[in-house]
């Protein structure tokens, strides 16, 4: 069920009004858990079924780890096993393909097993799954007064499932989540915040990503080869400002819909593009799991404390395996390490050059070039998301080089710029923050418009896919 | 009340008014809708323009092929309803379920085996309710704010494929039409390479089983007293000559064994790519379109 449909809208209705019925007062979270195994089960029920396994293992880890005599051991469990579930729903295909298996000699079982569709938000609930089990482990997630294990299952099942992040996140930790699951009034919704972010993801999934979506459809290849380089460097760039609106509009959905409910849901975004270096960048895009992956992951694995060599491996280690995370093609995984070796080659160069004070006209254009390459350099990667194999981003950019000579479409290059102007418009809110204020309310009251007058086809969003 | 309560509904207010202003400024000044900023804009915006009650004798059907017939060049009860990266059998599900019909259909048999794409009619109700887009034009795919600023800008681009008809009779207007040829050497390449794709693409495998379910719905229609008009566009000779082409010009024939169809001369007309009829080309086949015996369009 996609949160851009009219089926969504009408589910939504409904939860919502009996949520704050006086009626359902007492059982909030199970009818919340209730609609959001509706809204998971609403398309491929049988995927349900994983699901629940999944939340169920959690649940019993998670309460073993807090209540039980061998907390180590569950929590281990706990990880590895919701590991082993990313690994066989999402990789089995990716590592079957990659070894060179024999199709013909895994039987029918194992060929019908590799044809398993991937889980929708799979990514994300065992992502869900591991927090709640290391954060439990590590007395991060208060503890019940009483060890009830069916009051226990049933917040893991509504953290996991919470369905407006169920599907694409943001990725919640279970120490901001699990402490906020209690009965919610109605005169506590923060109706301004809900209405912010509604209006404003919903203007840029439905205006901005869906009808960049349109131009984008000519990235692919080989018909990439018959655009001009501007054209085709055009596209790039809306490609950059689409993948944006679209996981952006989407995560303030996600958090305007919680808000709703009465739950805050973690910032993933603060204006990316306007990143100075590649550091930067990653405390802007996609905040929940740059956040993720530093406390399970980066630290775990020493972080920057075990010298400078092991802290570029490190980085290029866990962005390859966020790479990867993102998809089960080795394009995901080229795109982590190409994020991976750029953090540890900023690292290199930041610790070898010294900090030089610079007058203050030159510090802005320092400023400026600064964030057009990190923007041309993150732009660059999302050619491996757009373009999946190798070779057609190999051809993409030879195409770039060779197509000079071709004219460049007029009406391409005004429609780009049309639906990019908004992103830019975004990232440079907060620096004209004062002039904005004021016009505020007219600039959602246009935003709401455009929803109604100029939205583009409805597509999926594109980190559903993950 | 609370007053974040307030200031929402006044925002919806604001909304309401912008949209208010919109569709009476559009009512008003009838804005010409010459440019779309994608084929699945204009895809839309043309099947609602049927929906709505386009009062058309004749409509043409077909794909991409067919859309290069610039509207500003058919005669004013001619309807295109031919839509980008899909083929006939799309457009005319909309003709067959409709209960008024029009007195003639050209049917457009290069793709007559694509099949119904029944995902993009489904679209068509919404998510504006038809009976609400019919009423008020503002709200029509078609006057949506990014089309009316590429027609805007449109007024002040010249050359190209905009080649105004002006007040110009049709066969007139279409003298002395001849389109240039690709002069850069990439681009050529391009264009071998994509026609030899094209050449060397197979035949649907269930390109018969298509055409003869599509056959059903044209009989239907001619049943219903429509004058059915097949027309297969010039193409590439190489193409025109390659198997798959070769093969569905076979199942046509068979699939309306009574029925004579238009096919214009290959050699008269120039294509962009092999397939796509170049700007003047097309127009230059719409001239020869009305002049083909039966036809009655306004001239």
């Amino acid at each position: 069920m996609l949160f851009n449909s009219f089926a969504f809208i009408l589910f939504f209705l409904v939860v919502a009004s009996v949520y704050y019925s006086s009626a359902c007062r007492r059982w909030q979270v199970e009818w919340l858990v209730l609609a959001s195994l509706f809204f998971y089960a609403y398309e491929q029920p049988w995927l349900l079924t994983i699901l629940i396994l999944s939340a169920t293992i959690t649940s019993v880890a998670s309460h073993a780890v807090a209540h039980g005599s061998r907390p180590r051991l569950a929590a281990t469990l706990g990880v590895v096993i919701n590991l082993g579930f990313l690994a066989f729903f999402k990789y089995n295909r990716l590592i079957f393909e990659s070894i060179g298996a024999d199709l013909e000699r895994i039987g029918s079982a194992g060929q019908a097993l590799l044809m398993l569709p991937l889980p929708i938000g799979i990514s994300f609930y065992t992502f869900h799954g591991i927090s709640l089990v290391v954060d439990t482990w590590r007395g991060k997630v208060p503890k019940p007064p009483s060890p009830s294990p069916i009051a226990h299952g049933r917040n893991t099942l509504l953290y996991l499932l919470f369905f407006p992040q169920l599907v694409a996140g943001p990725i919640v930790k279970a120490q901001d989540f699990m402490p906020q699951i209690g009965i919610k009034a109605f005169r506590d919704i923060d109706w301004d915040l809900a209405r912010h972010q509604l209006v404003l993801g919903f203007f840029l999934k439905m205006v901005i990503a869906d009808n960049l979506a349109q131009q984008t459809t000519y990235m692919s290849c080989p018909a990439c080869r018959s655009l001009s380089s501007i054209d085709l460097i055009v596209l790039l760039v809306g490609y950059s400002a689409q993948i944006f609106a679209d996981f952006c509009g989407y995560s303030l959905i996600a958090m305007g819909l919680a808000t709703l409910l009465g739950y805050r849901l973690p910032e993933n975004f603060n204006r990316p593009y306007i990143a100075q270096s590649l550091a930067d960048f990653w405390r802007r895009w996609h905040i929940s799991l740059s956040s993720f992956l530093r406390e399970y992951l980066y630290l775990p694995l020493g972080g920057n404390r075990r010298g400078a060599f092991r802290t570029y491996l490190n980085l290029i280690i866990v962005m390859g395996l966020g790479g990867l995370w993102h998809g089960a093609a080795w394009s995901y995984a080229i795109w982590g390490l190409w994020h991976g070796a750029g953090l540890a080659l900023e690292r290199l160069a930041a610790t070898h050059m010294p900090a030089v004070a610079l007058p203050s006209g030159m510090a802005l254009a320092v400023k400026a070039v600064r964030m057009a390459l990190v923007f041309t350099f993150v732009t660059l990667g999302w050619l491996l998301f757009k373009l999946p194999q190798f070779g057609d981003v190999l051809s993409y950019l030879s195409a770039i080089a060779a197509n000079t000579g071709f004219a460049p479409s007029g009406l391409r290059l005004l429609v780009v710029s049309v639906y990019v102007t908004p992103v830019i418009a975004y990232h440079a809110v907060p620096a004209v923050r004062q002039a904005v204020r004021s016009f505020t309310a007219p600039i959602e009251a246009a935003m709401l418009a455009a929803i109604i007058l100029n939205s583009g086809s409805a597509h999926a969003f594109i980190y559903f896919q993950f | 009340m609370p007053s974040s309560i307030s200031s929402s509904s006044r925002i919806l207010a604001a909304a309401v008014a912008i949209l208010v202003i919109y569709c009476l400024a559009v009512e008003v000044v009838r804005p010409a809708v010459t440019l779309f900023p994608d084929q699945d804009a204009y895809n839309r915006a043309r099947a609602e323009r049927y929906l709505v009650g386009h009062p058309a004798d004749t409509i043409l059907v077909g794909s991409s092929l067919s859309v290069r017939m610039p509207d500003d060049w058919m005669p004013e009860n001619w309807l295109n309803l031919s839509f980008g990266g899909k083929g006939a059998t799309t457009g005319l599900a909309l003709i067959s379920a409709s209960p008024v019909l029009p007195k003639r259909v050209i049917i457009e048999t290069n793709t007559l085996a694509l099949p119904r794409d029944d995902a993009f009619l489904g679209q068509l109700q919404g998510p504006i309710p038809l009976p609400v887009r019919r009423l008020v034009r503002g709200l029509r795919e078609e006057y949506r704010p990014i089309n009316l600023l590429l027609s805007l800008s449109a007024r002040f681009r010249t050359g190209g494929a905009l080649v105004p008809r002006g007040d110009r009779p049709l066969p007139e207007a279409c003298k002395g039409l001849i389109d240039g040829a690709a002069t850069d050497s990439v681009q050529q390449e391009v264009v071998r390479d994509r026609l030899a794709m094209a050449v060397q693409a197979q035949a649907a495998p269930d390109a018969a089983a298509q055409v003869r379910a599509t056959s059903e719905v044209i009989e239907g229609l001619a049943a219903r007293g429509v004058d059915i008009v097949l027309l297969e566009w010039p193409v590439h000779p190489d193409l025109a000559a390659a198997p798959a082409s070769v093969a569905l010009r076979k199942i046509v024939s068979d699939a309306f064994p009574g029925r004579s169809g238009i096919s214009l001369d290959p050699l008269r007309f120039q294509t962009e790519d092999g397939q796509h009829l170049a700007p003047f080309s097309a127009r230059r086949a719409i001239c020869e379109l009305i002049g083909a015996p039966g036809q009655t369009g306004r001239r």
